[in-house]
Order: structure tokens, then sequence, then C-alpha cells
């Protein structure tokens, strides 16, 4: 609050200039770091609304309105704030140190109010343009996240280029019912993050036997893909309830509040970035070693023959290589500029990023351009819009599960190295001999899903008043997400599976246009006050969500020969599915500053959604906290340590019932599918039982903690407790079969995460020479399910013998169970969530030109469920099929197929995933000034050249591809399913950035 | 300042603006719903629900006649994605949440909420004749007491529920015996609703030339569909004298064809099941072959055993079994699978006629099948004597009703189980009934 109030002053003292005083102090702020001056610095005499800024040259002058007892206080972004009494001193000269511990940050913590990250209650994770993109050049905004926060679990779906990623904050908040993602609001704009179906389940019949055309199964990217990195300023991370309770019945699985880069005044800066780069597989399998001994193993009758002849004529292939070995070129351009006056500021960008998978034909390409303008109209009015539109695109092949031999994946590992797959010199592909032929079904067929989207924010703020001891200001905002993905796929009638197998259809063209339709306004009054020693704020809000989806896909089969046009075919298929909600919240929250000794906040939202139950019942979600600055009380007295803060907080939030994430079917509904018989259309009762009186999960969550900094603030601590419960947990219980339901969804159970979060910063050397920043985070949760009103019941993958997740009371959600041999029915074999995740981050400038840095990022103790080893197997490739692990005289591949089809032995499809990842690793050169100087006749400010790397480093002990997967895409508790996945890359960049 | 309090009222206005967006209602924007049908429904929306209703009898019947097919052992399946058909199935060991268990027992008691829902929304329709709802309630009930029986054949002396009317409020489970009255009683119930219901019904049966209905598709035809399923339960209750008279108020003729009845329609196509008992000779991978008990035990020239079998290009063994003909029942994808025929009436007339002592119907019925199903010769035996007609009426049930999904509940009616079951291996038996699934005991509190 005393920040804001800080900022309305200093922004009067553009206009207010210079009361004749007795004294006037002058000086020249520096940066001790590099000795440079520090232009922009507010300079305020402590207690009035006396102030100024510094010049370019770092120069500020000020008269004092009261020389005795006067203290000036100099703040700047990025800075430490100083204090300095004045003291009769005619000159001062104090040095800023940069906010490495982001001490002075500002954070958004309430929908319409800002708190300095010192007065926080809460531990909320900031993630910093440095931080984010500094190191090196992520894909997408949630690839770039990793590592970089406690208490999130981020799992990467597949190695496809173009998004698919799961973030879980603080444990799993849901069984299914409730949204497992957080929200993500981009400049007061709730973005869409939905990944949605391209329908190639017709062809791989992955899913009900490839009767239906979506499916969770066919790998798709989550929409949060679309925005660019490089226009990001800060991300914002509310991990559990006590801290997003404000956002209410959409926050249970937290909020991600990604704030873009802004203007400032004075000189327009121009800034070029070009990034170039290559992709290639991280971790390359190998395949079963193959002799003429072993070679009616691997491929039956024929193969010792065949091993033979292509072993004479030197035609064995390495089918991985040619799959997977393409080399992905990256090029990523961006170009921006930021600049304005006092009144107007504005910061735009454009970018263009291009990448090639691993596979041929696959990539991702992303277009964004950016548009930023806060305008300050006068003392009254000030607003500011954020446009943004991005064209993207991404080509993910046919990868994951599949039932027809279609998944290049899968075909790969039932192919062995003397097969050949090569086309003959007429382009001719011969037939696979087991699944279809992969190298022609990549040359083939058309895979693409292409987004246009815009998201637009717009905020008006009007300042009623603004006195020396109160202020009113209307917060009034408006955003807009709305954007079309078109999917297509095309399998010409060539193909291999289109010729034959079990979805072959003589051809499968599709086009899918998903539109979405997102708008959310809100309107807010922050009322400000100063009474003696205490701030207060209040505000008061009201918020409106309306979020619209369509989605339709239709297929054509038997085409015309060669034609992809959905009225060049016989058979034509369509999904279909629609949603509108509504929610309506209203807020209420008060905020008291005490000195900034004591932070008291509480608050409490109501909501409403359409998509609850009963749309006219409130749902309120009440939150509280305190946070303690020991520091400030004039009993502290302890030299070494600078801060010391301790805080508690409670909040609950909600979880939205979310409809099905494929049909769209809200869980309130019981609904009738279409059942056709004998040329009459039908209506069939759904064998899942709605619940109309459906309401929102609820959690629950306690946070405690401190936070320290020490040694003139170059080390920071932060320690975190929490225990998040969520309650009327969305299940699908079992129904007694002979009521014709099968299925019932209903508020059923409760979970607990428990957990620890630490984070230390430490600036071990600091001089003009060496800058060594470090820091490291070490999270752990711990879920269990601690009621559950519906019997055990197991979900997220495929059968129990195969492994699979069980919600049992008393134990993990995330649990994997299946039997072992002698076994009475399924034991525990696993967990998903992994005991411990750890991240050390370093940062070295030295001799202030060169730059390294480097993330280490390591998850331990987690389990998958591995069944690409199980279907290489089948194939009689997969690389460890004659070895023995455990050393019982049964090859790894015999006793997998022989688990199979005995059913009786789970044991050996869970598999430890932990690993240890190099995420990103950077050098930098900043060229040396003067030489730029000259060479560019002063027109060029700055240029920087770097080389970098993203994930450059797997140690695992994992046999898949990466330990990192999921079958099922985004899944509240199903993660670890490998299934012949898409293997996942390393990157490589070399980077040229020009200031201008 | 004025204008700034000025402002302050449009911000209020404002405010109020958001505020003031009642909440629709929210309805399904992709499906009817259960809460919106049954209100006030029109012949539209009724018909619909008879059309869901007949569409859903067809799924996972395949599961149904695969089931009893091989506890009866009619037949096997070789299926390389599922070991169990050649394990669990002729083990008896049987699991009470696997798919023979539980797939057509779920999908039975789903037709019958259907025909529930379809019941309680023509009741309430204001906008149609009371002799139209008769038509809808008699067909639902007729169905409903058909997919009660298929669950009751397979579950046996186990007993099933039949008073689910209220899906929040089941009925307990009742015996066998009992589960046939009822089955009886609702027959009985919608013949009587049938009675009532005018010349016509306000739906069709037969949109399509290849409806299972043609013929059965009028309030008083459609009665007599349901008078033979009605017989079909009278002998299933030893209640010989009234299967003769339900007999007589069905179909059965011996002036029509033996396929005349009601057929299940299977069609390829998008939205529509595919007859899945169907696979084409001489395939590979997942196969069903005749037992062979069928073929050795035919008599000479049965045109039963040419038309259903077909000897293969080579024979296949799959666990210790072998099996040398492929079934051919069925031609396509396309095909019809009986529902209730006038083939399985005139057996059924034989059978309460033998029983009732009336053995001349009784032989002139089995001698009909013997000469125009089977292309065999006057039944040979003694005539005069109950045991004989009775072993020659379950054979002429056998090959007439092949693959229909007849022998095991037959043998099981004569308790004969013990004594016809082949037992081809070692571990293998004969069983009388399937257990109760899962989700029902756990419903039930035995589990």
């Amino acid at each position: 609050m005393k920040y804001i109030n800080i900022l309305i002053i200093s922004l009067l003292l553009f206009s207010v200039n210079g009361f004749a005083q007795s004294l006037t102090v002058k000086g020249k702020v520096t940066d001790p770091a590099t000795g440079d001056p520090l232009t922009g610095v507010n300079v305020i005499e402590k207690g009035t609304v006396n102030g100024t800024i510094t010049d370019i040259e770092g120069n500020y002058q000020i008269s004092l309105k009261n020389a005795e007892n006067a203290v000036l206080v100099y703040s700047f972004i990025g800075y430490i704030t100083q204090e300095i009494d004045v003291n009769g001193q005619s000159v001062i000269n104090p040095e800023l140190s940069s906010d490495v511990l982001n001490l002075e940050e500002v954070v958004v913590t309430g929908l319409a109010t800002n708190v300095k990250r010192s007065n926080l209650a809460n531990a909320v994770s900031t993630v910093s343009s440095e931080k984010l993109t500094g190191t090196t050049s992520p894909q997408t905004l949630d690839k770039a996240l990793y590592g970089k926060l406690t208490g999130a679990n981020i799992v990467a779906n597949s190695g496809a280029p173009g998004g698919g990623i799961s973030i879980k904050l603080r444990g799993i908040s849901t069984l299914g019912g409730g949204s497992s993602e957080p929200l993500y609001i981009i400049d007061g704009v709730y973005i869409d993050n939905s990944a949605i179906s391209n329908g190639s389940n017709t062809a791989t019949a992955a899913s009900a036997g490839g009767s239906v055309i979506s499916s969770t199964q066919d790998n798709p990217s989550n929409r949060i893909a679309d925005l660019n990195p490089d226009d990001i300023a800060s991300v914002e991370i509310l991990k559990g309830a006590s801290a997003s309770a404000i956002y209410g019945a959409r926050a249970n699985a937290g909020v991600v509040i990604i704030t873009t880069k802004k203007g400032s005044d004075g000189k327009t800066k121009i800034s070029y970035s070009q990034d170039l780069g290559f992709a290639s597989i991280l971790n390359p399998l190998g395949t079963r070693a193959v002799s003429h001994d072993n070679a009616f193993d691997v491929g039956g009758a024929g193969a010792v023959e065949a091993f033979d002849n292509a072993l004479v004529n030197n035609s064995l292939v390495n089918y991985e290589d040619e799959l997977y070995g393409n080399v992905g070129f990256i090029t990523r351009s961006n170009l921006s500029a930021s600049g304005g006056d006092d009144k107007t500021k504005f910061f735009t960008s454009i970018s263009y990023d291009d990448e090639d998978g691993i596979v041929d034909g696959t990539g991702f390409d992303r277009f964004s351009a950016r548009l930023n303008v806060d305008h300050r109209v006068s003392k009254v009015f000030d607003f500011g819009v954020n446009a943004n539109y991005i064209q993207s695109s991404a080509q993910r092949s046919i990868t994951n599960n599949d039932n027809s031999g279609v998944s290049i994946g899968i075909s790969l590992i039932n192919t062995t190295p003397w097969d050949n797959l090569f086309p003959d010199a007429d382009g001719i592909f011969p037939n696979g001999p087991s699944g279809s032929n992969f190298l022609q079904t990549v040359a083939l067929s058309t895979v693409n899903e292409e987004t246009d989207r815009f998201v637009l924010g717009g905020n008006l703020n009007i300042n009623f008043f603004n006195k020396e001891d109160s202020y009113l200001q209307a917060k009034l905002q408006a955003g807009l997400d709305a954007y079309t993905t078109e999917t297509t796929l095309f399998f010409p009638e060539i193909l291999q599976f289109q010729q034959a197998g079990p979805t072959a259809t003589n051809g499968l063209f599709s086009r899918g246009d998903n539109t979405i339709f997102n708008y959310n306004l809100s309107a807010f009054l922050v009322y400000g006050s100063k009474i003696s020693d205490f701030d207060l704020t209040t505000s008061v809000g009201i918020t409106r969500l309306d979020f619209n989806q369509n989605r339709t896909t239709t297929q054509a089969q038997n085409l015309v020969s060669g034609t992809s046009n959905l009225s060049q075919a016989t058979n034509l298929s369509t999904f279909d599915a629609e949603l509108e909600s509504v929610d309506v919240g209203y807020v209420i929250q008060q905020e008291l500053n005490y000195l900034d000794r004591i932070i008291l906040t509480g608050g409490v939202r109501a909501d409403q959604s359409t998509l609850i139950g009963d749309e006219d019942e409130l749902f309120f979600f009440p939150k509280g906290s305190a946070a303690f600055n020991l520091h400030n009380f004039d009993f502290w007295n302890v030299p070494i340590i600078d801060k010391l803060k301790v805080r508690f907080a409670y909040g609950e939030a909600g979880g939205i019932p979310v409809p099905n994430l494929v049909t769209l079917n809200q869980p309130q509904f019981t609904g009738f599918a279409g059942s056709n018989i004998s040329g009459s259309t039908g209506s069939l009762i759904s064998n899942t039982l709605g619940d109309p009186n459906i309401e929102p999960e609820r959690s629950r969550e306690i946070e405690t903690g401190f936070d320290l900094a020490a040694f003139d603030n170059k080390l920071s601590f932060t320690a975190t407790y929490y225990r998040k419960t969520v309650d009327d947990l969305i299940l699908t219980a079992n129904q007694p079969t002979s009521s014709g339901f099968s299925f019932i969804q209903t508020n059923a159970g409760e979970l607990r995460n428990e957990g620890v979060e630490l984070s230390l910063t430490a600036i071990p050397i600091q001089n003009k020479n060496i800058n060594w920043e470090v820091t490291t985070n070490w999270w752990f949760n711990n879920p269990e399910v601690t009621r559950l009103d519906v019997d055990p019941f197991t979900t997220g993958a495929f059968a129990s013998f195969l492994g699979i997740f069980r919600i049992q009371e008393g134990q993990s959600p995330t649990e994997i169970v299946g039997p072992i041999p002698g076994s009475d029915g399924d034991v525990p074999l696993g967990d998903a969530t992994p005991d411990f995740e750890w991240s050390i981050y370093n940062k070295v400038t030295f001799f202030q030109d060169f730059e390294f840095s480097m993330l280490w990022h390591w998850a331990e103790g987690q389990e998958n469920i591995q069944l690409t080893n199980l279907l290489s197997d089948f194939g009689g490739t997969s690389p460890d099929f004659d070895a023995d692990n455990d050393g019982n005289g049964v090859s790894n591949g015999d006793q997998r197929v022989g688990a199979f089809f005995a059913g009786n032995d789970a044991s050996v499809f869970v598999e430890d995933a932990s690993y240890v990842k190099l995420r990103e690793i950077s050098l930098y050169y900043t060229l040396p000034s003067a030489w730029v100087d000259s060479f560019s006749k002063g027109t060029i400010e700055r240029i920087k050249v770097g080389v970098s790397g993203n994930n450059l480093v797997l140690f695992t002990d994992y046999t898949g591809y990466d330990p990192e997967v999921s079958n099922f895409g985004n899944n509240g508790v199903s993660v670890g399913v490998d299934v012949a996945p898409f293997p996942s890359s390393r990157r490589a960049f070399f980077h040229l950035k020009i200031d201008f | 300042m004025k204008n700034i309090n000025n402002l302050k009222y449009y911000f209020i206005i404002l405010v109020l603006l958001v505020a003031s967006c009642n909440l629709d209602e929210e309805v399904d924007p992709n499906r009817p719903t259960l809460s919106s049908v049954p209100v006030d429904a029109t012949a539209a929306t009724l018909n619909n629900l008879v059309a869901g209703t007949l569409s859903n009898m067809l799924t996972n019947y395949v599961t149904y006649i695969d089931a009893v097919g091989i506890a009866g052992r009619e037949h096997y399946r070789f299926s390389p994605a599922d070991p169990r058909f050649v394990g669990d199935l002729l083990t008896g060991n049987l699991d009470n949440n696997a798919f023979y268990t539980t797939n057509s027992y779920t999908e039975r008691y789903q037709v019958v909420r259907n025909a529930e829902i379809l019941i309680d929304a023509a009741t309430n329709s204001p906008f149609i004749a009371d002799s139209a709802i008769a038509g809808y309630i008699g067909l639902a009930q007729t169905i409903q007491a058909h997919e009660l029986l298929i669950a009751l054949n397979q579950q046996g002396e186990n007993g099933i529920r039949v008073d689910v009317a209220d899906f929040e409020n089941l009925g307990p489970f009742v015996s066998e015996d009992e589960a046939l009255a009822a089955i009886s009683t609702l027959l009985q119930d919608g013949f009587t609703n049938l009675s009532n219901a005018g010349e016509g019904f306000l739906f069709t049966l037969t949109a399509s030339t290849t409806s299972g209905f043609i013929g059965l598709n009028t309030p008083e035809t459609f009665g007599q569909f349901n008078r033979a399923l009605a017989a079909r339960v009278f002998v299933y209750r030893e209640l010989w004298e009234q299967a003769i008279t339900a007999v007589s108020q069905s179909f059965q003729s011996s002036n029509i064809p033996l396929e005349f009845g009601a057929y299940y329609d299977f069609e390829q196509g998008a939205g529509l099941l595919q007859n899945q008992l169907f696979i084409a000779p001489n395939s590979s991978g997942d196969i069903r072959l005749v037992h062979p008990d069928f073929l050795n035990d035919a008599e000479a020239n049965d045109a039963r055993v040419e038309r259903f079998t077909q000897i293969r290009d080579s024979p296949v063994t799959n666990t210790n079994l072998t099996g040398t003909h492929d079934i051919t029942r069925y031609s396509s994808l396309n095909d019809n699978i009986p529902i209730i025929t006038n083939e399985e009436l005139t057996l059924i007339l034989a059978e309460a006629s033998i029983q009732t002592g009336d053995f001349t119907t009784a032989v002139s019925a089995l001698n009909e099948i013997r000469q125009e199903s089977g292309g065999l010769g006057e039944f040979s035996g003694p005539t005069d004597n109950e045991a004989p007609l009775i072993d020659e009426m379950l054979n002429q049930r056998r090959y007439s009703l092949y693959f229909l999904g007849h022998r095991w509940v037959d043998l099981r009616r004569y308790n004969r189980l013990s004594t016809d079951i082949p037992i081809d291996r070692a571990g293998d038996t004969a069983y009388d009934r399937f257990p109760r699934p899962l989700q029902e005991e756990i419903a039930d509190g035995t589990n």
C-alpha cells in the first residue's frame, strides 16, 4: 500500500515542482556494480510529497521542506530502496544495489491492488523476464518455467514441437472433475489453455476402437503455447488457495499472472534479437542387437534369411535414426521497441519463431505482434491497452497410443533392421511388415494445427481524488481472448494404413474448426487512507467471465484419389461440441499496513457460475493473512540479518466443475447420446449420471513461513510450509448397473497436499569483476486422499495388470498399483509424485561483459507406467530385450511379454522416472561499448552475442525416451504413462541481440 | 470537481450493469438431458426415445452370444487380444468384473432405463392421445421385459433386480423364479397397453428396409411379438398351458416362413452397429469356430449344419482346442440377428405340447422344423413317449437355434448341463450362471 502511495505521489510530482525551502541537497545516484549512473530514480523526502527524479546523468537536486530530521528515500525499480538521514549534508551520492533478491518487487495479489514483495504474506513465486528468457530460448511460456519456482511439478507430455505441458502447483487439486491446470491471466485477460484434439483417433483407434473422432490421446498442444515468452516482463505464480482465493471458483489449481513488458519514459529503445539453433533427439534408445542367432526370435519365420541377406548387402538400417534423426533448424527473430514520455508509454514487438522437429515434417512456428500502450489523460484518468495477435501452427505427427499400427512410434518399434521401408525409384513405398510404413506416413501425411488468436486487454483507471491521506480510485478492466484453431489431417488413400488395417478407409481427410471466444470484465473501487500509522486499503469489485467454445471436426473417408476436400468423399462424419459459461464474482478485500511492520489482509470472494448445478447459488471463498516484518520493529537489533518476515495465510478457492475435455459435456447434466437404428434417429440416455446439484471443488489452504535477508541483502532464504485440502472432489463413482447408469459424477471426496518449499538466493561474490548469483530451490509435495465417499477405483491408464492409478482413502492419489505374482489383487507399485524436486540456478557475470548461467533441475522418486518397452517387446525390438535386469534367468523382453499374457505382474511396467536435467545453459558476451560506438557511429547502444542450450543433458535410469511423458495429455491424475511418445529433443542456439 | 462527481455515478451505473447480469438457467448446449426430455415431450421426442431404446438392444448383444455360446459349447472364440475366451469362459473360473459378466448386463439395464424414461415422458406428455401413449408404453414394457430376460438368462439362479423404475431406490434382487414371474407380468401389462393402442403407432419401426420389425410394426402385430416373448418366458416357467395360449396369440404359424420374426437390425454406417458375429470364413486372428460336438452330434445331411458352418482351409488350434469349421450363420456385417422367430415359436409349441401330453401337435411341429429347417425326414423315434420327444425337441432347438444363445439355457432348464456339456480339457467345467456383476455386489452391500 505504501508503495502505491509513493507511486501516486511520485506521479503527482511531475507537475508539482519545487517548494522554496531552506536546504537543498544534490548528488548523483550510481550502481555500485557497474559504476553507471542511474536515471529516473525517485528521490523523496520521507513523510512528505516532496520529491524529484534523477536525470540522465544520475544527478538530482532537491529542496527540503523540513531540513531538520529530513530523511531522503531513493527508490528505483529493480534496485533496493535506500533511506539516508540528511543530517545537514548538502551533497549525497548514494549507491543503489540491484535488487537481486527481488525484495522491492511489486506483486499483484488482489484483483485491483499490489503489494511489495517484502510485505507479502504468501510465498508467491515470481519469474522475471531475465530468468524466463534471459538464458536460452524456450519454445513456449510453460516450457520456460521448469525449475524456476518452488512447489510446481511441470511435466512435458511429449517432445513434439509446440507445447503440451502440464503444470501442477502444490500437487494435484482435482481428480479430474475440476481443472487440473492453473488459471492463466495475462495483463488482466483470462487466457484459454485448452488442448484441442485433432481427430486422429479415427486413424489410430487409440480410444474406443476409433469410433470417436476426438480423444485425449492424440497429443494436442495446449494453447498457452501461443504466447510469445519474449513479451513477458514477469510471471507470478499464486500456488495455492491462500494466495489465489481472491480469484475464486476457478483458482483451485493456482493462478499464473503474466505481465507483459511496458514502455518507460525517456529515450526510445529498440532491440533486435536473432537466435539460430538446432534441435536433435535428446536420448536415442537404440534397438535390440540383432544377429544371425537371434533373428528368428526377433522376427520369426523368414527373419534369419532376411537378416543374412541384409548383412551381406549391408542394408541393415537404424530406423530410429531414420525416423527421429532429423536435425531441426530453429530460427527466432524478435524486434521490439519501447519508450514514451510522461503521458504516454508504449511497448511494441514483432516476433517470428520457426522450429523444425526431429521428425521430418514436424515443427512449430509462431508469429506474434504486440502493442502495449499506457496513457495518462489527466490526473483523473489513465488507461492502458494491450493488444496481441498471434498466428501459430504446429505439426506434431502421430505418436502415442494406437491400436491400428498407424502411430509412427508404434510402427517403429515393430520394425526390424532388415526390413525395407524406403521408397523405390518411382517413389512408391513398400508396405511395412507390422504396422504401417512410418517413413511413408511421415512423408505423405499431413497433421497440422493452426491458430489465429487475438488477445486484447484494456484498463481504465479513474482517480476520483488523491489527497495526502486518502485516495479513491476506480479500476475498470476488460479482456478478450478469441481464437480459432484449425486442425487438418490428411491421410491419402495410398498410405498403407488407409489401404489395409483396422482403420483403413481408403483415405481420410479431416478438418477441425474450433472457435474459442472468452471475455472478462471487472470493475473495482479502491479506497486508500492513512490513519496515524496505519495505511488502509479497501477494494470492492465485481468480475464477470464469459467462456464460449465451439468445436467441430468433420472427417471424410473414401476420398477421391489424391484429393483433400470434404466434398470429394463418400463418408462424412462429424464431431460437434459447444460450451457456454458465465461466471460472476463479487470481491471485497481489506488491507492494513502498520508501518510496514504488520501487514494484515482479509477478504472474501463470492462466485456463481452456470457450470455449477445451481447457477444462482453464491459460493464464498474467504481469505486472511498476516505478515510481520520483524526487522522493522524498534526492538530488532540483529546486525547480520537485514530482514526477517514471518507470515501466515489462509484461503479458500474453488475448482469449478469442468466440462469433459473432449466432449465438453458438463457434469451437472445427464445427457442423451444420439443412437440410431433402422433409419430412425434415436436418443439414448448416457451411462453417466450427472449431478444437478454439483458444487465446485473447494480447497482450503494454510500456509506459513518466513523470509530472511542477511549479509547486506546478499543472501535471502525463504521457507514455506503449506497444507492444502481439496474437499468436495468431483468424482466419477460407480453406480449399480441395474439402475441403467454405470457411473455418477458427484462431489464425493477429499484430498490433501502437504509440502515444504525452500528457496535460497545468494550473491557470494559481487565486485567490479565478478558478480555471482546463485539460487537453489528445493520442494516436495505429499498428497493423500483423506476421504472417499465412493469405493476405491482405478483410473488414468489402461488396465491394472499394466499398472494403473488407484484412488483410495489413506493413499496417495497418484499411487500406481497392479498385481504382482502371488499377490491378492493389486498392490502399490509406485507413485507418480516425485519425492522432491531440486533446482540450482547460477549466473556469473565476469568483467562485466561475460555472462554465464546454468539451470539444473532434479526430480527424484516418481514412477512412470512404461508401456513402450512392452510394445517394443511385441515387435521383438526393445533395446534391453535380451538383458536380464532382475537376474531371474528370464530376459527382460520375455518377462514383460509373459507378464502381459499372464496378467499377473504389473511391476515390470512401473519404472523409476527420476532424472536430472540441464534445463538451460548459456554464455553471453557484450561487445565493448567503445568499439560498438565507433563502429556504429553512435547508432547502436549495445551488441550482445551468446550461445545457449536447452535440455542439453539428461541423467536418468529410465528406459524410455524421456521420463517426462504423458500419453493422456493434461490430466488430473494420469501422468507418466509412456506409450511410444514423440521423443524429446535437445536444443542449442546462437544468439545475437542488438539494442539501438 | 463536479465532473468527477458525475463520473462516480457513471461508475456505479457500470457496476450495476455488470452485476445485473442474472445468470440464465444453463441448458446443455450439446444434448437433450434428463431434466428436459421427460417434460412436455412431443411425439418427435418420444420417437427419438423409441429409436434410442431399440438401438441399444444391439449394444454388446454380441458379447452375450459369445458368453452363453461358449458356456453352452456351441462355439469357441480364439482372440489374440483376449485369452479369457479360451480361459475363463471354458474353465468356469469367472470374474465378476470381466466383460463377459458385465458388458451385456449393463447395456440391458440401460435399455430398461431408456424405456422407463420413455414411459415417463409419454405418460406426462400433454400433446398426444391416450391410445398413442398406450402404444409407447406397450412397446417400452415389451422391450424392458425382453432385456430383463436376457440379463436373467446369464445370471440364472442369482436372480436379478426387476424393480428398477426409480434409479435412486432400486428394488431388491429377486430369485430367478420371481424374476421370471415379474417379466411375465411386465409382458402382460405391455400386451394390455398395446391392445389399447389403437390402429397405429405414432412412431415408425420400419423406416428402413432392413428394419427388424417388418410385419410387426403396428400395435396389433407388435402385440404378437409381445406374446411370442411371453411364450418363451412361460416355457422357462414351465407354465405350459399359458405358453400354448401365448403362442396362439403370437405370429406363430405353419403358413409363414420359419425365419419370420423380430430381429436386431445390424448395419454398417456412421453411428450404427455392425453384426460382429460375422467373421469372414478362413480369417486369421480373432475368429470363432464351431464346437466339434455340434458337427459330431448332427444327423447326417442336416441342412442347418450346411447353413451355419463351413469347413476351413486348415484347422486352427489354440490352447489344446481345435476347430475345423467357421460359423456362417451370418454372411455379412449387415445381417440382422434374430430376437425371436416363427422357428423358435414352433419349437416352443412342440415343447409345451409334449409337456401337456399333446404329442400329436408336438410331433407335427417337430417334423415341420426337421423338414423345413433341417431338410430331414420325419422324426423316426417313438412318438408316444415324453422322454424321447423331449430329447428330440432339445436336439431340434440345438440345431435350429444354433448360435442364438439358447443351448446353454435349455440344458440348464432340463438339468442337463452336467451331462450334456462336453468337457474339452482337464480343468474346464460346466457352469450354470455368471457371477453377479461387481458393481451390483458393491451396491447390494454383499461385497
